[in-house]
Formats: C-alpha cells, sequence, structure tokens
C-alpha cells in the first residue's frame, strides 16, 4: 500500500450521516457509487440559501435577484475551472448526468443522425447512457453499436477501430464503471474517435467523484455528471460541452429564461448555455453543487485517491479471502468500486445481511443489464467507497461477509 | 443462532433457508403445456413457471429462478401449497398468500409453511423478492 498522510477520520468529522447509527450499529457507508454522502458545508450552503438569499435569478432588478443571479453564474465559471476549462458558457446545468446525455442524444436525433448512421456505445455503460440513444436510433434509423467488453471487464480496445466507422456519428462511453470499476483509456478512445471526425460524449459520473478531471487534455467534446455522486445535491448535473457544439445542437425543452424574443410568429433562442435552460432552474442544487466543489478543493485531492486505491487494495484482498466469493471486474485501472458474487448465495440476501451489520451495500443489475447478461449474471453485490471510507470498515466487510457464510451454511 | 442475528434469523427462519437449500418443484417439467416468466426490473431476480394444462385445467407446475432465497422460498412454498391441494382452487391459496404477505391477513396457522414467509413483512424492501411468485404466477 502507498502511503499517504490523507486522513479519513479527520474527514469525516465533515459528514453528519456517517455519525448515525443503523439498526443500532454504526454506519458503514458502502454505496459511493449510487449516491455519496454530503459535507456539512453542502448541507449548509442550501440552509443559508433557503433562509436568507432565496430570489429567482436572471430576471430581477432587486438586490436578492441580483445577488443570487451572481452566485449562481459563478458556480458556473467554477464547474468549467473544476472541469479544467476556460469557457462558463460551455457548462449546461441539467437534472444530472442522465439528463445531460438525453439533451445530447435528442439534439442528435433532431439535427445530426440519420437512417443508417452509427451511434457507438460500449457494453459497459450504465442504462443512462444505452436508454437515450436508443430511442434516438428509433426515432431517425440510426443504429445502435455495441464495443464489447472483454472478460477481465475492460474494453475490447483491438477492436475499437473497426467499430469507429464513416458511419459513426457520435461515441458516447463511460469513463469508469459503476459496475465493474474499470478506468476505460478514455484519452486514447477519444484520439482514435477524432482522428476520423467523431465527436465523442464522456459519461464522467463515476469519475468525478475520484480523480480530478482536465477536459481540454481528455479532449472529449461532451461531458457529463451528477452533483449527487459529487457530494453535492440531488436533481443537479452538469453537461458541458464544446462551444461549437452546443452551438450546432437546437434547444432542449422550450419556456422561459431560454429565449431572446418570444413572438406568436417565431421564437429566438439565447445563446449557450442559455438555450438549454429552460425554465427556474433548480438554484439550491447549483448553490450546492458550488459547496461540494468549494469543499473538494479544500482537500488533497491526490491523497485522497491514494486512499481510495488503498481502500480498494485492502477490500479485494479482505474479498478474495472469502470462500466461494469472485470478484466481478478485474481490469488493472480500477476506481475503488468493487462488484462481487458469491456461489450458491443471491446478492439480495448478501445485502440485507450486511445491513443488519449497518454495513449499506449495493446489490441488483446497478442499471447495467446487458453487462451483466453477457456476463451471465441477472445481479452482483457491490461495495463502493468514497475518500471518508476506513480500513477499520474494510476489515468489517469481510468479518460480515465470513459470518454470513456460516450463518447461510 | 445469537442474538445478534435474531432479526435475520427472523427473516431468514429455517424453513426459508431449507426451502432455499432444496426447492420443491424445481427444475423443467418435462411435459409442460405453457411458461409463466417474472421479472423484478428493480433487482434482475427472474422466475420461469412451467404449467401442465389439461383441459385448461392446472394439473402441474414446477419453477426455475435466478433470485434471492426469500423469492425461491416464496415460490416452493406457493408450489407446494398448490400441489398438496391437487391445484384444486388454486385461486383461493393464492389469494390467501397474497393477502398474507400484503398484510391484509394477520396470519395463517403456523403449522404452514407459508407464514416462515410473515417476517418479509417487516422488510419493505424484500417484499417485492416474496411476490414475485404470486405476481407472476397469477390464477387465471
Amino acid at each position: 500500500m502507498e502511503h499517504t498522510k490523507f486522513d479519513p477520520n479527520r474527514i469525516r468529522a465533515d459528514f453528519p450521516i456517517l455519525h448515525r447509527e443503523v439498526g443500532g450499529r454504526p454506519l458503514i457507508y458502502l454505496d459511493n457509487a449510487a449516491t455519496a454522502q454530503k459535507p456539512k458545508e453542502v448541507i449548509d450552503a442550501i440552509n443559508q440559501y433557503y433562509a436568507y438569499e432565496n430570489a429567482n435569478i436572471h430576471r430581477g432588478v432587486h438586490y436578492l435577484s441580483e445577488q443570487l443571479t451572481e452566485d449562481y453564474e459563478q458556480v458556473r465559471a467554477h464547474v468549467a475551472k473544476f472541469l479544467g476549462s476556460e469557457d462558463p458558457a460551455e457548462v449546461v446545468f441539467t437534472r444530472g448526468a442522465t439528463e445531460s446525455i438525453n439533451l445530447v442524444a435528442e439534439g442528435f436525433a433532431k439535427s445530426i443522425l440519420k437512417d443508417g448512421d452509427e451511434i457507438l456505445i460500449t457494453q459497459m455503460e450504465h442504462h443512462a447512457n444505452i436508454v437515450p440513444w436508443q430511442m434516438a436510433a428509433e426515432q431517425t434509423g440510426a443504429k445502435l453499436k455495441i464495443l464489447p467488453v472483454l472478460p477481465d471487464g475492460s474494453l475490447d480496445m483491438e477492436a475499437l477501430p473497426d467499430f469507429l466507422t464513416e458511419r459513426t456519428r457520435i461515441l458516447a462511453f463511460v469513463h469508469t464503471s459503476n459496475t465493474l470499476g474499470t478506468i476505460n483509456p478514455a484519452k486514447e478512445m477519444i484520439a482514435m474517435a477524432h482522428a476520423k471526425n467523431i465527436p465523442v460524449l464522456l459519461d464522467g459520473a463515476q469519475l468525478v467523484p475520484h480523480a480530478p478531471v482536465d477536459l481540454i487534455d481528455l479532449d472529449c467534446d461532451f461531458f457529463v455528471f451528477s452533483g449527487h455522486k459529487l457530494f453535492g445535491p440531488t436533481g443537479i448535473g452538469v453537461l458541458w460541452g464544446k462551444r461549437e457544439w452546443l452551438e450546432r445542437l437546437p434547444p432542449y425543452q422550450g419556456g422561459g429564461d431560454m429565449i431572446e424574443v418570444v413572438d406568436f410568429e417565431g421564437t429566438t433562442f439565447k445563446e449557450p448555455p442559455g438555450k438549454f435552460e429552460a425554465g427556474t432552474p433548480h438554484i439550491a442544487g447549483v448553490i450546492g453543487l458550488g459547496a461540494a466543489i468549494d469543499y473538494l478543493e479544500t482537500m488533497d485531492r491526490a491523497g485522497a485517491l491514494v486512499h481510495e486505491q488503498n481502500l480498494l487494495e485492502a477490500a479485494t484482498a479482505a474479498l478474495e479471502a472469502v470462500p466461494d466469493l469472485s470478484i466481478f471486474g478485474t481490469a488493472t485501472q480500477k476506481a475503488s468500486v468493487l462488484s462481487f458474487l458469491i456461489e450458491g448465495m443471491h446478492p439480495h440476501d448478501i445485502g440485507t445481511f450486511l445491513n443488519a451489520d449497518g454495513i449499506a451495500i449495493r446489490t441488483g443489475h446497478h442499471c447495467t443489464q446487458p453487462l451483466l447478461k453477457a456476463f451471465g449474471h441477472a445481479a452482483t453485490a457491490r461495495a463502493s467507497f468514497a475518500f471518508y471510507n476506513t480500513i477499520e470498515e474494510v476489515e468489517h466487510l469481510g468479518i460480515a461477509l465470513h459470518k454470513m457464510r456460516r450463518f447461510f451454511g | 443462532m445469537n442474538d445478534e442475528n435474531a432479526h435475520l434469523t427472523e427473516l431468514y427462519q429455517a424453513t426459508i433457508l431449507e426451502h432455499n437449500k432444496n426447492p420443491r418443484h424445481y427444475g423443467i417439467l418435462p411435459d409442460h403445456t405453457e411458461v409463466v416468466e417474472g421479472f423484478n426490473p428493480l433487482c434482475g431476480d427472474k422466475i420461469t413457471f412451467y404449467l401442465k394444462r389439461t383441459d385448461g385445467k392446472l394439473k402441474g407446475a414446477s419453477f426455475e429462478c435466478a433470485a434471492c432465497a426469500i423469492c425461491k422460498a416464496s415460490a416452493s412454498i406457493l408450489l407446494d401449497e398448490a400441489f398438496n391441494k391437487g391445484f384444486q382452487n388454486y385461486k383461493a391459496t393464492h389469494a390467501r398468500g397474497l393477502a398474507f404477505l400484503e398484510g391484509a391477513e394477520a396470519g395463517v396457522s403456523p403449522e404452514l409453511a407459508l407464514s416462515a414467509l410473515g417476517a418479509v413483512r417487516a422488510f419493505p424492501a424484500r417484499v417485492n423478492c416474496a411476490r414475485l411468485a404470486w405476481d407472476t404466477l397469477k390464477p387465471n
């Protein structure tokens, strides 16, 4: 294990929920890939907003509205910087990664995709990066192509060149798999697609909680993530898009705030990002997301990542010591996400048993049914770790799994 | 069992664990005339019933599943009850079990294997596991 000065116990003090009990046991929260817990800085910022700062934005001349508009737009600029980009206009606020992908897929269906075109995704995508493209394909006659996953849970990179054809209109793929933990060679894949003039959407929902992002370096055309997985509120997410792409795509939803002039004879739309943000946005969500990013920037993120990799290493060893347990996803590059199966035990029963010990894990298909089907599984158990988890919690997980084996005999 | 596992032993009663290990009427019924499939999209649990009907009447059944202990045991228990009654009045067997799982009926005779499923009612996330067999194998 690599040494780090990063101290999860100091960080834990910032997260009120980590100090509660579940069924008389201290909570051991290992479901971070589903949603991350919130530091008090985020909770306080949302309280402060509703208690003292609430107004509508972008259209008031009074103090509260002007102040809040400035705060809201500052978060946009902050998100751009957080992603390694310069231009705040490339940041669109959405309800989450799912809506971000829907926005792009719908835009492609309306303005780019034609009969016989191809949309390339991978076998390890979350339903959020499958279904919107399926819908776009159905609307346009385009075909959905699937890049396969190898037995270790990495992408079949050798096959990729053949999948990038002259009919491919977009490559949309996940940076870090929520089920396998696999970290895909995103930069390389993006470069390969760009060499054939194919734009790329990168699903960063499981990347942003773990590692800093540099979109200029990655050079993708679209990047999406959700606030709630980044220690921020639910209901807020981001679509980052290169300006030329956001200009090219049609508006998403119609309504107030996204227009310049509305006339019954026709309406003109704002420039990006405004044209994609119809109606009063989730202001509290944006304020909370800003607070989450502020919080992360006070942290030693490099140290946090080393700590998470240490957790992954310790958890992998602890799980491998459990009889009949197999780990699903053994690629060399992995985030701290660990899916596993135990011979003769259904993941639900594992989840219920661990819950009795205060351990929260996820069981089921993790919104990746096609991936699990390809490997002949209906469900897995998944423990996913954040920087506030500890080696002691990993040890508890191991002990509980051994205890469970005895219980079910 | 020690005390710390008390509520787990409540849910996973010996009857459930036993039915999970040795499910009754499990496998493909060789002369089945009908296949009914059930799926829980929340968790991916899948169950398949193989039915034999003669003159429209249910005469035999078996099942296979990729599912948790609760789901597997409940399907086993449901079919066992149906078999015990020679598939006479399956509608009533089905209705009584469902009412019990939904909590509309407070209790059933403790001698019935069905009673072992009562504890699931205290685990809201798991009621659907027990229900899948009932939701799939509905009386005609």
